[in-house]
């Protein structure tokens, strides 16, 4: 069974019991090692390098922008590249952060989902969208695994963590020209990729992470700064990145460091 | 190509249908044909009587090929930079089961070059006349471990096999009797076996022959050669790889081509074409290996399929939207007493408005028999071929839109095929069965490049690795 | 390929290369005992694969036909529907005895074969006969302490052949075969307590005339219990 159907007949129970609904905390004060312990841990060292088996760990991430989507069918070609098109914040395709920078944004409303229910379920879509104004914070973050866990990056910091939108961003830096890699990632769900700028792949579907799921045409990471782009969105379920460049034969790239601001 | 360009090369696709594309083209007519062998990127296979066919492609097969001595049966093979024929002939003695076999050895196969000479021929042995043996139809093979074996023999008796000096091809072994019921024994080595493939049947009936290829294997180049079920070839044992096949009647005189890793094809003779007047004519097929058995891989056949990769069992799709089916998900209710419609596949018409016109480039994505996952695959034997098959065009069922390689060592569909040769394909089934799919040429590089998963999801070229799932295909019957 | 267009084939090339340096060997006619021995009075029993080595066999009745092509089930049924001989269905024939057919005589011999199959052309060649277009006749005595049941006749043959058991045909194997152990097999049988008489004929146009027979059981292995026999002369006894 689809995750998506579950979630609708959660909700259906969830109206007939008449659960009480648990507001959301709005945390600013939150110790972010502490809460992201497990995944994440805040960005300490200068650089670091990729894994051994070529995966970015380091990445500037912002928290999460409401962008309700009630189901993960939405996501054709098209939705992805409409919905990921938007200008959510000023310079959202060139900025690169410092860790805490603030991003004002405006997004569309969402009550807090029922975490008292075994399985926390996104709200369902309403007739009449509400906007909201926010301020959300950029985090310089080193993953503790190969993948990227957005949804425990949402919810370690307590924020809407179904039917978001997770910018993320990169600087790979090169002592010369590496020719003829290409992206690899697996996404759960919906992505843009960028390197240097440039759109390097479009993910649609109800996609789920699987290293090297997707990667991109070939490219060049050029000698010096490059920069590496991403942008996530999911509906209900678990939300994720893995991204590693591979060369030709499908071997990862290591021979690189990765910065932050 | 402009559109009459295009209409011209519809007026030349007619002009062959009356071809069957999976035949070789040209004048593949021949008997008993030698292990077909490569010679300075020609290809050449000798049968009984004199001379033999020459081929630039593997595929349009003309006469040309010479080889003195008469005689029936021959075979060929290539031993460090010289080429060893043999074949068998009459011993002068007249007596109705006197046959020797004879060697002779040239640098080249080639008539045309200046190095083009055949050796004396020199007797290999055979049968007196009164023996259970008949000393035709020789074969040869180079094992593993650098020693040269010779196979001969017919149905009036035994199969034997005797062991070649590589140097000289003389004999340096006593025959050992091997199988029985059989004749065109051909040996190969393969993955720590011996096989003996024979032919076994009538032969020389044209359309009402029986010939078949069967097969034996064993640990030791002299036998015994056993067959699937245990029985010796020696007790009239062996497997069958290949009999007939619809339209072509009577396999036999079997040899192993080796492409490369993974890639392997099987020539023979068909004693009888259906569409070449019955006339017995040279046949190259696949060769698969599967449990440790040779198996013939079928003629390729024209239809609609989805391209599945071996990675992740995926197909090839076009990079558009995903039109939903009407319908959707019915519930859970398990009560039977719904009335239970068949529903349409998705048609094309319900999504070809949806796409863009220009080039779409391509993904792979999970198996839903959608109309932009249906692949027409067609031989265009009249813009050539390659050994064993005719270049394919890929489109996408319904439309003039067809696979292409591009400039950048990728893929894209573009809206009409014209013929140019990157979108031209060439399809080797492999050894497992699986498919090598390749682009006749790629622009701006020589590189032969062959279509790979490079990721799950996304289709690319590269290198065939004949060792990587990433480089192999299933055709999936639509 | 088959033997006659090679042997043109053959010859055409021989005289047209001028290859007299490759003469004959000094071959050497196939002895009759390179292939049999004489049967005995002594019982055998069969050899422990299960095939029937003694045999007492007719020298070899001429039949027109060219091509073992012709072998079809059609063709068979005439050929055995005629009578060649008397009581060709029923007699136990003894060895050395006489059959006359049309104007020639032909003997029965009682045979024991060096190896697992019966070498018909060379039964015929060792006892100076024509061997190609030909029919053969043969007999096995079968003599079983008990019932056994559930066993089949398996054989093979080059290139016709019908057979029949104790008076009913139980394995006809047609269009042009070779010598494959197991090529064919009857349905389900009995061997009955006391003698069996197995009895056929096997039709060979050109090339080699052998064919191998054995009973196995129901899980395809060799039934070995039970004697061979044949019938002597008095004075050979």
């Amino acid at each position: 069974m689809k995750r998506s159907f579950r979630i609708l007949l959660l909700l259906a129970l969830m109206a007939v019991t008449a659960v009480q609904v648990q507001a959301q905390k709005k945390n600013s004060k939150i110790d972010v090692a502490e809460a992201l312990k497990g995944y994440f841990k805040p960005v300490t060292t200068p650089s670091a390098t990729p894994d051994a088996e070529g995966f970015i760990r380091r990445w500037m991430i912002l928290e999460p922008i409401s962008k309700p989507n009630p189901t993960n069918r939405v996501f054709t070609d098209s939705y992805t590249r409409e919905n990921l098109s938007v200008e959510y914040f000023p310079d959202q395709l060139t900025v690169l952060p410092k860790d805490g920078d603030k991003v004002k944004v405006t997004m569309e409303y969402q009550p807090p989902v029922n975490l008292s229910s075994n399985r926390p379920a996104a709200r369902p879509q309403q007739d009449q969208p509400k906007f909201v104004k926010a301020t959300l914070t950029w985090h310089a973050l080193d993953s503790d695994h190969f993948f990227v866990k957005l949804f425990r990056f949402a919810t370690g910091l307590d924020k809407d963590r179904y039917g978001v939108i997770f910018w993320t961003v990169t600087v790979i830096n090169c002592e010369e020209d590496i020719e003829n890699v290409r992206l690899a990632v697996g996404s759960n769900k919906a992505a843009r990729w960028w390197v240097n700028g440039e759109e390097v792949l479009l993910l649609a579907g109800d996609r789920h992470m699987g290293v090297d799921s997707a990667v991109s045409d070939r490219v060049t990471l050029k000698k010096g700064k490059n920069i590496l782009r991403g942008v996530t969105m999911n509906g209900p379920g678990m939300s994720e990145f893995c991204a590693r460049f591979i060369d030709d034969t499908g071997k990862p790239v290591t021979g690189y460091t990765i910065t932050c601001n | 190509m402009k559109k009459t360009a295009l209409s011209g090369l519809t007026a030349l696709t007619a002009l062959f249908l009356s071809i069957v594309a999976s035949a070789q083209i040209g004048s593949p007519y021949i008997h008993d044909p030698s292990t077909v062998v490569e010679c300075d990127g020609k290809y050449y296979t000798f049968g009984t009587g004199s001379g033999g066919l020459i081929s630039e492609d593997g595929w349009n097969w003309h006469s040309g090929g010479v080889r003195p001595g008469g005689g029936v049966a021959p075979d060929a093979i290539k031993i460090g930079d010289r080429y060893l024929v043999v074949y068998s002939t009459g011993n002068g003695s007249g007596l109705r089961y006197s046959s020797h076999v004879y060697a002779m050895w040239n640098k080249t196969l080639d008539p045309e070059s200046p190095d083009f000479e055949y050796s004396e021929p020199m007797d290999l042995g055979g049968s007196n006349g009164y023996e259970d043996c008949d000393g035709i139809d020789p074969g040869l093979m180079m094992g593993p471990d650098g020693r040269l074996w010779l196979v001969y023999g017919t149905y009036f008796g035994y199969l034997r096999i005797r062991e070649l000096d590589p140097k000289t091809a003389q004999p340096i072994s006593e025959p050992v009797d091997v199988a029985l019921s059989c004749e065109a024994g051909e040996m190969t080595y393969n993955d720590g076996w011996y096989y003996l493939l024979a032919t076994h049947g009538t032969c020389c009936s044209g359309v009402n022959s029986t010939y078949e290829i069967i097969v034996g294997r064993s640990k030791s180049p002299t036998g015994p050669y056993v067959d699937n079920v245990g029985r010796d070839m020696i007790h009239g044992g062996g497997k069958l790889v290949l009999a007939s096949e619809p339209r072509r009647i009577g396999a036999g005189h079997f040899g192993r081509f080796i492409v490369g890793k993974g890639i392997e094809k099987m020539s023979f003779h068909f004693e009888g074409d259906l569409d070449r007047s019955g006339r017995s004519v040279l046949a190259i097929r696949p060769l698969m290996w599967k449990d440790g058995w040779p198996v013939a891989g079928e003629p390729f056949e024209n239809g609609e399929y989805s391209l599945v990769s071996e990675r992740r069992g995926y197909a090839l799709e076009l990079a558009v939207n995903n039109v939903p089916m009407a319908g959707g998900m019915r519930g859970f209710n398990r009560n039977g007493d719904d009335n239970v419609v068949a529903l349409e596949d998705q048609k094309l018409e319900d999504v070809i408005g949806t796409w863009p016109e220009g080039e779409i480039s391509l993904r792979i994505g999970p198996e839903l028999f959608r109309p932009h996952q249906a692949w027409e695959i067609t031989e265009v034997p009249e813009l050539g071929g390659f050994i064993g098959g005719a270049y394919c065009k890929i489109t996408i069922a319904g439309t003039g839109r067809a696979l292409a390689a591009t400039a950048g060592k990728e893929i894209v569909t573009v809206p009409e095929f014209t013929g140019a040769p990157e979108q031209l394909w060439r399809i080797d089934r492999l050894t497992d069965g699986t498919y090598r799919i390749m682009p006749k040429s790629v622009p701006g590089t020589d590189e032969e490049l062959v279509l790979v998963s490079v990721a799950d999801s996304t289709p690319s070229l590269g290198v065939f690795n004949p060792d990587s799932d990433n480089s192999k295909w299933n055709l999936l019957k639509h | 390929m088959y033997h006659w267009v090679k042997t043109i084939l053959c010859l055409v090339s021989a005289s047209l290369l001028s290859l007299q340096a490759f003469a004959a060997g000094e071959g050497e006619r196939a002895e009759l005992g390179h292939y049999f021995a004489p049967a005995t009075a002594e019982p055998i029993t069969p050899d422990s694969e299960g095939f029937i080595r003694r045999w007492t066999i007719l020298e070899p009745i001429a039949k027109n036909f060219s091509s073992n092509a012709q072998l079809t089930d059609n063709f068979l049924m005439e050929t055995m529907s005629e009578e060649y001989f008397k009581d060709q269905f029923t007699v136990i024939p003894v060895d050395g005895s006489k059959v006359k057919y049309g104007k020639s005589t032909l003997l029965w011999h009682s045979l024991d074969s060096k190896k697992f199959f019966v070498n018909l052309l060379r039964f015929a060649e060792g006892y100076g006969k024509e061997y190609f277009q030909q029919m053969y006749w043969a007999v096995a005595i079968i003599d079983c302490e008990e019932d056994i049941e559930d066993v089949r006749l398996a054989g093979g043959v080059n290139s016709g052949a019908v057979w029949y058991l104790n008076g009913e045909e139980v394995l006809r194997l047609t269009n042009d075969r070779d010598l494959i152990v197991d090529d064919c097999m009857s349905q389900r049988l009995t061997l009955k307590k006391g003698r069996n008489i197995l009895r056929g004929a096997v039709l060979n146009g050109q090339g080699m005339a052998t064919f191998c027979l054995r009973f196995v059981d129901g899980n395809g292995r060799p039934v070995t219990g039970y004697k061979l026999s044949c019938e002597l002369p008095k004075k050979k006894k």
